[in-house]
């Protein structure tokens, strides 16, 4: 669509009526702004308020629509469950928002050892599927109770999980089906446990974060659930919690499958919600796995003496049932740090393991650092064994809209700064949107102008979430 | 209250709730938890908030779209504890309700249904359009009513005109443990929940003060009611003063203390599997999970089993809010959903202890057996304890 042309909203919406029926698009102010706003702490634009939602039920369906758009230069915001932390699936221009809840189906082949899922399919509802069949998700985000499979892949995010294990969806996918921008449909990949060598179009999809098409189908090999046993350790030094993990790679014990954090504040407040006796310090948990219960078990017992090495004033292994559960569960309860006063925003800080002790001390210091946020309180937390450490700040509600914005900006130059120094990437939301910047300083302009090109490669007419490739 | 008052108070409440709606950040965690849920967000928590927030936030009129939004609500409460916020922060339930009054005063609401339910509950003191001497239909003969008692039972409206079970036996294990009590009968008016529920707060003012006249005359110990509803109304919505020290019990409460006094006794049943259907007034909202759960493993052949969702996860029985009066089809729907649930785990009865609940769950269940999809009984926990102290049922 050219600049200042005017839309005809009601042809707009007669003609993908015919395209998807009439109960599955909607030009509703109040769905439009649902389906727009995200986590981002600021309220959408008037200007991005897109003109109408399309909850297509098919890949054709969805090509039908790619040509229609296409033709017209239409921007399209793909909406799995909008959960992105770095602005990917807000609009940034007016257009069509296209819900991809619809292609939700799971089929586990065990003759082939693969399962297949629609890319609207949510998390969690493979990771029960699979675990009735005795198989096991290898990706753990926090956001699984709602999070499509399709933005998952496309982010190749595997959440709170150690990538040493079962590596990234990259890794897993054997194949994908695809809708581009200009409507084809492609398949990519094989059906077979052996991928192909050399190129391979799955890997130009799987961390594409939403850029170059549409995840209708995946096809990604069945992992056996391992043995788990469960440790947790409190320490009244944060650096130690980060001492521990490092020294677990360094003395080539077995690493945990998860290798979580929880700052003083942080843990107060989850401990306290589930119910639990303030925990007097920080708090670092770990899950080791292993192909026997034994092996598991021997595993934890490792994880937990190097807990005790490096100054855990307490630490233990934790047999299943109720403590361990609502020990585990109050990593879940971080958000309760906004006592109804706002909504919040965070850094995701990765490392390289000789940087986490450090990055643990920096963290703690942001907010003496920070105009908007001057000494607020910083809510720490994150994935120690993945090398990954957030810090959660509170927005009040009260801020303006441009207050907020300019707090979040500032939050996300210490997101740029902190990842630079420590020589890594976020490992949990992707690269783009948001964190555009980073981007560019960390790669240079000429890797930028690649990933630009690339996207016009496969989207000539820049119709596919546009503005996420620039930055928010 | 004048109307330049009400223009403030108008103002006041859409300061209050702009603020409070800002808490959701739209990560539609609470999504699939709405019963009401469709594919569209707007049938979900997060696209209520949103909704509203926008609303508000550009000034605009309140038509009728936003007050279908608000309305397709059945306050149950599930998106509060599915929330990212975890809803220490994101109170949709209270929003809602506080939106529905906004509407109520801007003369935009309630539903038309709940117009007439209103209608009713001033004329006839229940909002069913029922003469009010019928609450005494379903009162066996052989009950008189006392001018004063240790223990006043308070049925509510759906048990009074929609049940035929519950009342008698409520009396008749009442009448077996020896308990000093009466029942208002004709004279029980409607606690107040559905005005609560829809937003018109001076007509539940009207009901708080008509029964609580009724009860301080008859100068009870405990108040015990059998309806979640009527229930949570006393506990939360009633001046809880005014109750000059009378305890507010749920039947479940009341049968629990019984029980370990040893006033009731059960005999065998046969043996059957009874999953508890947590009505989300009492449980989720009132956090009383366990006397119901107690009280059915005391009785000999009952195999109690979970639903899948249970206590702060039980899912809504499609009937709270008032949403039941507004989509008559669609409650049905999620009432079959949980019927379904119970089927899932080879229930042959479900028992809850919220006439409503049962009410639409037994509609449900009837219509299940007619399609010759399933075969599963309802009953109220007044019926099955009332059954066991008999040994027949």
């Amino acid at each position: 669509m050219k600049k200042n042309e005017k839309m005809n909203v009601k042809k707009l919406v007669l003609d993908l009526k015919k395209i998807v029926g009439d109960s599955y698009v909607s030009d509703d102010i109040y769905e439009r702004v649902s389906y727009a706003k995200d986590p981002m702490p600021y309220d959408i634009e008037e200007k991005n308020i897109p003109y109408v939602v399309v909850r297509p039920g098919s890949a054709q369906e969805i090509s039908q629509l790619m040509v229609y758009l296409n033709k017209r230069k239409i921007p399209v915001y793909l909406h799995g469950s909008g959960t992105s932390l770095a602005g990917h699936s807000r609009p940034k221009m007016k257009g069509v928002v296209l819900a991809t809840h619809r292609l939700s189906w799971i089929d586990i082949n065990e003759d082939y050892m693969f399962v297949e899922y629609g890319g609207g399919t949510i998390c969690a509802d493979l990771i029960k599927a699979l675990d009735q069949k005795g198989y096991f998700l290898p990706m753990n985000p926090g956001s699984q109770i709602v999070a499509t499979m399709g933005g998952l892949v496309a982010t190749n995010t595997i959440g709170h999980m150690i990538d040493v294990h079962y590596g990234r969806p990259s890794h897993r996918v054997l194949g994908l089906e695809v809708v581009l921008p200009t409507g084809e449909i492609i398949e990519t990949g094989t059906k077979s446990l052996r991928r192909p060598a050399g190129i391979d179009l799955t890997n130009f999809f799987t961390a594409s974060e939403g850029l170059f098409g549409v995840i209708t189908k995946v096809r990604m090999d069945l992992t056996v659930k391992p043995f788990m046993k469960y440790v947790v350790a409190f320490f009244k030094e944060p650096e130690y919690a980060a001492y521990s993990f490092m020294r677990m790679y360094r003395e080539k014990i077995p690493i945990p499958l998860y290798g979580e954090f929880l700052g003083a504040n942080s843990a107060r407040v989850g401990f306290q919600t589930k119910g639990l006796e303030p925990p007097g310090g920080c708090v670092a948990l770990a899950t080791s796995i292993g192909k026997s219960q034994k092996e598991a078990d021997g595993n934890a017992e490792l994880v937990c003496s190097i807990f005790e090495k490096e100054k855990a004033f307490r630490a233990m292994i934790l047999e299943p049932g109720p403590e361990q559960e609502k020990i585990w569960a109050s990593r879940e309860f971080i958000l309760h740090t906004t006592q109804g006063k706002g909504n919040f925003v965070a850094v995701e800080i990765v490392t390289a393991i000789p940087h986490l002790a450090r990055a643990m001390t920096e963290i703690h210091q942001v907010p003496q650092t920070l105009k908007i946020f001057k000494d607020a309180e910083i809510y720490t937390y994150g994935h120690l064994g993945a090398l990954s450490l957030h810090g959660l700040f509170v927005i009040p509600n009260e801020w303006t809209d441009k207050k907020k914005r300019a707090a979040m900006m500032e939050i996300m130059e210490v997101d740029r700064r902190l990842n630079l120094k420590y020589e890594a990437a976020g490992g949990e939301w992707g690269q783009m949107a948001v964190r555009v910047p980073f981007f560019k300083m960390k790669y240079g302009e000429k890797a930028h102008s690649l990933i630009k090109q690339m996207k016009r490669v496969f989207d000539p007419n820049n119709i596919l979430n546009p503005g996420n490739v620039d930055g928010l | 209250m004048s109307r330049a008052e009400e223009r403030k108070e108008i103002k006041k409440m859409k300061k209050e709730l702009l603020l409070a709606t800002q808490q959701c950040i739209a990560c539609e965690f609470c999504v699939p938890s709405c019963p009401l849920y469709s594919g569209w967000l707007t049938d979900s928590a997060t696209g209520r908030m949103q909704s509203l927030h926008y609303a508000i936030k550009n000034k605009m009129d309140l038509d009728d779209r936003l007050r279908d939004i608000l309305y397709s609500c059945t306050t149950c409460g599930n998106c509060e504890f599915k929330c990212k916020s975890f809803s220490q922060s994101v109170k949709v339930t209270d929003i809602v309700k506080r939106a529905r009054q906004m509407f109520v005063k801007e003369g935009k609401g309630p539903m038309p249904v709940h117009k007439r339910m209103i209608k009713s509950l001033k004329a006839m003191g229940n909002p069913l359009d029922e003469d009010s001497g019928k609450r005494k239909d379903v009162y066996p003969s052989t009950f008189k009513k006392k001018d004063q008692a240790e223990t006043l039972l308070f049925f509510g409206c759906v048990t009074s005109f929609q049940d035929v079970n519950i009342i008698p036996s409520t009396l008749q294990i009442l009448e077996g443990a020896g308990v000093d009590f009466t029942a208002l009968e004709a004279e029980e008016n409607c606690c107040g929940y559905i005005a609560h529920l829809v937003g018109a707060e001076e007509d539940l003012k009207k009901c708080i003060e008509k029964n609580l006249g009724s009860i301080s005359r008859i100068k009870p110990k405990q108040l015990v009611t059998t309806c979640a509803g009527c229930f949570r109304t006393f506990k939360e919505l009633y001046p809880g003063e005014a109750f000059n020290g009378v305890q507010i019990l749920h039947g479940v409460q009341y049968i629990e203390a019984l029980l370990k006094e040893g006033k009731i006794r059960f005999k065998s049943l046969p043996v059957r599997k009874v999953a508890y259907h947590d009505p989300c007034d009492l449980g989720r909202h009132l956090g009383v999970f366990d006397p119901p759960r107690n009280i059915l493993k005391q009785i000999p052949g009952v195999e109690l089993i979970e639903f899948e969702s249970n206590r702060y996860n039980a899912v809504c029985c499609g009937g709270g809010g008032g949403y039941k009066a507004m989509d008559v089809e669609k409650s049905l729907e999620v009432a079959s959903k949980r019927v379904a649930a119970a089927i899932n785990v080879d229930a042959e009865i479900i028992v809850s202890t919220c006439p409503s609940c049962k009410g639409s769950l037994q509609v449900a269940a009837a219509k299940g057996r007619k399609e010759g999809k399933w075969k599963i009984r309802v009953m109220d926990i007044t019926e099955f304890v009332a059954q066991a102290m008999n040994g027949n049922g």
